[in-house]
């Protein structure tokens, strides 16, 4: 007789907390991307081990304990392909990586895929201009102003790339207490954020209140957990593919019996988004934030575009969520159709009709924990957004929506790019939106507001798996060990 | 009509390729190629591919396939027959290692064998669907240059500050420059659209296309039974009666005759009581009772589940012990009433005979009231399930070895054509025993052609958006499967569309088909390394392609890519679509309707 799949409810603990949260409490963040020296694997997982050991790996437990008393810092590790490889963590035969993460985002196959030419990466998960490969990648949250929780990365065994929180990013929305996450533009940010059905996050909003809120559209947010964290259900009503390491089996850390070593992780699309705030201030004196708000398809406040109420009445991220566009806004006289939220988010917009919609828009939601960053360097100050998107499945989920609808000119027919992602490609159409509803549809011409610096796929362990990865026990350090030292050889 | 469509998607396997002609994109084999497909102007699409021998063939080399995507109304030997007697000869460069001595020194001669050697590995789809491609290449790139002309008119309008915001005088003034421009003269007429989808659109002329065959059929049947016989009487006024045997013929044929005409006319109306059934319990019962309805879309639900649970295993075995008695007893009760109404006539008799009307009724309503009280208590039971806790919905493991995995060389052709209409070929097994599956495989697909050619006229298969063309051929004398695909967007997104947009239709097309291990044709290209199944299937429909990681792996491990490719013109579905209905709009009278279609034209 099979096992019975885990249920999710037991796996909280091995879990690691990104996935429950984005840490909205905590307003401070920084990401360490790590390259392995070469002959120093044995000293980096050392150095890895000990920041796990430290206990600042937050699971999807310590997020949940308490909202009254949210825990205070947080910190996920994740690993790209060259890097399981390089801490000795092989796949197995029968359960290899999926083809994305292994050939990698920076790969050459990946820019056609993902539409990204012409490429000017700092960094990739493949290559990289000053270190070569990314093979870590840490993020930490922390309150403002204190004091990071990585501090000690030893250079001689690492090659480092950090990325500095912006302090300008939590910003206060009107009269209201509370400051929210903004964007370099001035747009709210981590707004629309999926709902994972049997994992209640924890941003400090109750679930009655939410659903209250949202009204029958709630469903519409909510998404299968197995579309997020490997080896549950997803929204096929299937179990997502967990692949496997050698050595896992034996080592007695699964946690679940047949456990794969990928279960309760989750792939991360990662991508450093440089935004130029310039560009976009001249192009708002220009045209008016109202032509802004059409590009972003939300108002600077987070609020929808069509939003009838009171706009400096405070509403919860809930009700500000809970629209579609079909029945009120079809043809995009209120929210272009080639607007930057409704691309990457079309809701019920594709489709025959508004249920086969919302239902075919579940198959590519992503869970986004990025965060904005800052870079002073000569005098000069550099903003953007490090992206981070959670997701099962690379080429069904983030790879899709880059592909068919961000940057696709002939996404519902608009023939255009998205307004906001991405520098114009000489190949494709030029940076244009088309704004319908007036004459003969006013048409803005862009800049190029945003460029890519880095990206890479990751791969966010289970905290069991994690422990196996630096090799935090006995059984599992020398079956990696193991494994590594055949691969070296 | 099916053979119409099937004509226009060909493959042309010739088997025994040696490897030693250069296909690289630049070389003069694949320029050459691409002139002529220009020049010949009919064919909309065409590739080449390497098919890899099966692991059991005796010549371990690959085939070379061509694939082509034709016009309407063009036989299969006339395309052959202009593309390898086009004066370039870029057919015969392609194939001439196929004659390793450089084959007859003349070229009419060459081209008479080369002919022959086509004209063998020749097959038309055995079955396949065309989104928006129904029209001529020709007619899409003239429709793209006037929703091109439009929009840059459009924009020059807007630049002189006309019309303000009146859209009805905008769409007008577009509409009136249009017409004057001798340019677009040809768009006057309204734009040219196959039969289905133009005057047989209609659910009237689809039904009235069916009685009128089946009239046509009922007179036929009873010409055969009336013609002897009338002209036997002709024979016996003039001449008196014939010999005897004659009149036994005329009587054996005249009976047959009836018989036919009786079982076509019982036939009718037992498919309409099947069909007042299906009604009934499918779409009208379900209007009005919503346990009905709850309870017809879990059975579904768990039927299709994907994963292994006690829910769906226990669906489908009610379903054998249940559904499949139940689904045979009528099918029995309608063959007897069919073939042998005498029964039906002769058991009412007897029934009449032993029992009162009142006890008859009595025990009808008996029956029903009993059937509720069934249904009812399934019904409970499944919300008690559902209630007791999720152990009886909770899945169980399900191993899926290598899922996800894309060969680099198919990652590759998909990168290199993500701007354009992607393109698939996939190659798979027959299953054993290969008759008896070749045999479901011809009859699911001609089913899927007739809906896609008379049905599903908007251009989508299904709720399945952005196919260009898809054919399914039988090749290797019923051995292996091929499918040949040119869509909009990415593969994964496609495979999605089928999976919930033609469930039924790809189950059936692919069920009879599993994937053996086999080399690669060349390097780089890839082979089949472990052997795979089609997603298991409940009740032939039920579940397949539902299980999408197992069916995506399928589907990516059957994969093959393209070594050359030409596609007339590189518009997606909706763009064809978009331009077709501009012409319409600007050329048709003016209304609100065709108004907002030009201003929606306009301001995409």
């Amino acid at each position: 007789m099979k096992a019975q799949a885990p249920h999710l409810a037991e796996q909280f603990g091995d879990i690691q907390g990104m996935l429950r949260s984005g840490y909205g409490w905590l307003k401070s963040s920084r990401f360490w991307l790590l390259t392995i020296r070469d002959g120093q694997e044995k000293a980096a997982r050392a150095w890895l081990a000990k920041l796990v050991e430290s206990g600042v790996i937050a699971s999807a437990n310590d997020v949940g304990k308490s909202r009254a008393h949210p825990i205070e810092r947080a910190a996920a590790i994740a690993f790209s392909f060259s890097g399981l490889t390089k801490l000795g963590c092989m796949e197995t035969k029968e359960h290899p990586f999926p083809s994305p993460f292994r050939s990698g985002m920076g790969s050459d196959v990946r820019a056609l895929l993902l539409r990204d030419n012409p490429r000017k990466w700092r960094w990739s998960d493949v290559d990289g201009v000053a270190c070569g490969p990314v093979h870590v990648l840490i993020a930490e949250w922390t309150p403002k102003d204190a004091r990071p929780l990585v501090s000690d990365v030893d250079e001689a065994v690492f090659c480092v790339i950090r990325v500095e929180n912006d302090p300008c990013s939590f910003q206060k929305i009107g009269d209201g207490k509370d400051e929210r996450l903004h964007e370099a533009f001035g747009f709210r940010d981590g707004l629309a954020q999926p709902v994972i059905r049997g994992l209640r996050q924890d941003d400090g909003v109750g679930l009655s209140q939410a659903k209250d809120d949202a009204g029958t559209l709630y469903d519409d947010r909510v998404v299968s957990a197995g579309e997020f964290i490997l080896g549950y259900r997803n929204e096929y009503d299937e179990l997502t593919y967990c692949p496997n390491v050698e050595g896992w089996t034996q080592s007695g850390r699964a946690r679940h019996p047949g456990g794969r070593f990928a279960l309760n992780g989750s792939y991360l699309a990662v991508r450093q988004i440089e935004q130029d705030v310039k560009a976009f201030d001249a192009f708002r004196a220009a045209n008016g934030q109202g032509i802004c708000e059409k590009l972003m398809g939300r108002q600077a406040n987070g609020l929808p575009l069509g939003w009838k109420d009171d706009p400096s009445k405070p509403i919860s991220d809930s009700k500000a969520d809970a629209f579609r566009y079909r029945v009120e806004d079809a043809n995009g006289f209120t929210c272009p159709k080639g607007a930057h939220i409704r691309r990457v988010n079309p809701r019920d917009t594709l489709g025959v009709d508004v249920q086969s919609s919302i239902k075919s828009t579940k198959l590519h939601r992503l869970l986004r924990r990025g965060r904005p960053y800052r870079e002073d360097s000569n005098g000069e100050t550099r903003k953007g957004i490090f992206f981070i998107a959670c997701n099962a499945d690379l080429e069904r989920q983030f790879e899709f929506i880059q592909q068919r609808w961000v940057r696709n000119p002939s996404f519902v027919n608009v023939h255009a790019d998205d307004p906001i992602v991405g520098s114009s490609d000489p190949k494709t159409f030029p940076k244009v939106l088309s704004v319908p509803g007036l004459p003969s549809g006013e048409e803005v011409s862009l800049a190029s507001f945003t460029t890519t610096l880095g990206g890479g796929y990751f791969f966010l362990p289970g905290i069991a798996a994690l422990n196996f990865i630096v090799g935090n026990d006995s059984s599992s350090k020398s079956a990696a060990s193991e494994v590594a030292e055949a691969a070296a050889s | 009509m099916l053979e119409m469509v099937r004509q226009q998607m060909i493959c042309i396997v010739v088997p025994g390729w040696d490897g030693t002609t250069d296909l690289s994109e630049s070389g003069s084999v694949c320029t050459g190629l691409d002139a002529l497909l220009k020049d010949v102007a009919v064919v909309q699409f065409a590739s080449i591919a390497l098919l890899p021998a099966r692991a059991d063939a005796k010549d371990p080399r690959p085939s070379l396939m061509l694939e082509l995507a034709i016009e309407e109304g063009i036989a299969p030997y006339d395309i052959v027959y202009r593309l390898v007697y086009h004066p370039s000869g870029a057919m015969w460069s392609l194939y001439s290692s196929f004659w390793p001595g450089g084959g007859p020194p003349l070229q009419s001669a060459r081209n008479d064998q080369l002919q022959g050697k086509l004209m063998e590995g020749l097959t038309i789809a055995e079955g396949g669907f065309i989104g928006a491609r129904d029209r001529t290449a020709r007619q899409i790139e003239k429709e793209q240059d006037l929703l091109q002309w439009t929009r840059d008119q459009a924009r020059a309008m807007k630049a002189a500050k006309l019309y303000g915001d009146d859209r009805a005088a905008f769409a007008l003034a577009l509409a009136q420059r249009a017409f004057k421009n001798p340019r677009f003269d040809w768009a006057l007429d309204p734009a040219p659209r196959s039969y289905w989808r133009e005057k047989g659109a209609s659910i009237g002329a689809k039904i009235g296309y069916v009685l009128a065959l089946f009239v046509l059929w009922l007179a036929a049947v009873w010409l055969i039974g009336a013609v002897p016989r009338g002209l036997l009487g002709v024979y016996t006024w003039l001449f008196g009666a014939p010999y005897s045997g004659v009149q036994a013929v005329v009587d054996a044929v005249s009976k047959v005759s009836g018989w036919v005409l009786g079982v076509s006319i019982r036939s009718l109306f037992a498919l309409l009581g099947l069909g007042v059934l299906a009604v009934f319990f499918l779409l009208a019962l379900p209007a009005v009772s919503k346990s009905w309805r709850r309870w017809l879309k879990s059975v579904g639900r768990e039927l299709d589940r994907p994963t292994e649970t006690w829910s769906s295993w226990s669906t489908y075995w009610v379903g054998w012990i249940v559904g499949v008695p139940t689904v045979l007893a009528v099918v029995a009760c309608a063959l007897v009433f069919i073939f042998c109404p005498g029964t039906i006539v002769d058991a009412y008799h007897a029934l009449t005979a032993k029992f009162l009307g009142w006890q008859i009724i009595a025990f009808i309503i008996l029956a029903i009231v009993a059937l509720i009280c069934v249904f009812g208590v399934l019904s409970r039971i499944d919300q008690q399930l559902a209630a007791a806790g999720n152990w009886f919905f909770h899945p169980y493991e399900d191993d899926v070895p290598r899922a996800q995995q894309v060969d680099t060389s198919i990652d590759h052709c998909e990168g290199l054509v993500v701007r354009e209409t992607a393109h698939m070929f996939s190659l798979t097994d027959i299953r054993s025993p290969n008759g008896w599956s070749a045999f479901w495989i011809r009859a699911s697909l001609r089913i899927v052609t007739l809906f896609g050619r008379v049905f599903f006229t908007e251009g989508r298969l299904g709720d399945a958006p952005g196919i260009h063309f898809g054919h399914w051929h039988i090749i290797e004398k019923g051995r292996r499967y091929l499918f040949c695909s040119n869509y909009d967007g990415s593969f994964g997104g496609y495979l999605d569309d089928f999976i919930n947009g033609a469930t039924i239709g790809t189950t059936l097309a692919w069920r009879w088909t599993t994937l053996k291990r086999r080399g690669s044709a060349a390097i780089g290209q890839p082979a089949v390394e472990e052997p795979r199944s089609f997603p298991p299937t409940r009740f032939i429909v039920f579940r397949g392609v539902k299980c999408e990681l197992k069916f995506k792996s399928y589907a990516r491990d059957s994969m093959l890519p393209h070594v050359f490719r030409f596609d007339a013109r590189k518009e997606t579905v909706d763009g064809i679509n978009l331009a077709t209905s501009l012409r319409d709009a600007l050329f048709g009278e003016r209304n609100d309707s065709n108004d907002d279609q030009i201003m929606r034209a306009i301001e995409s």
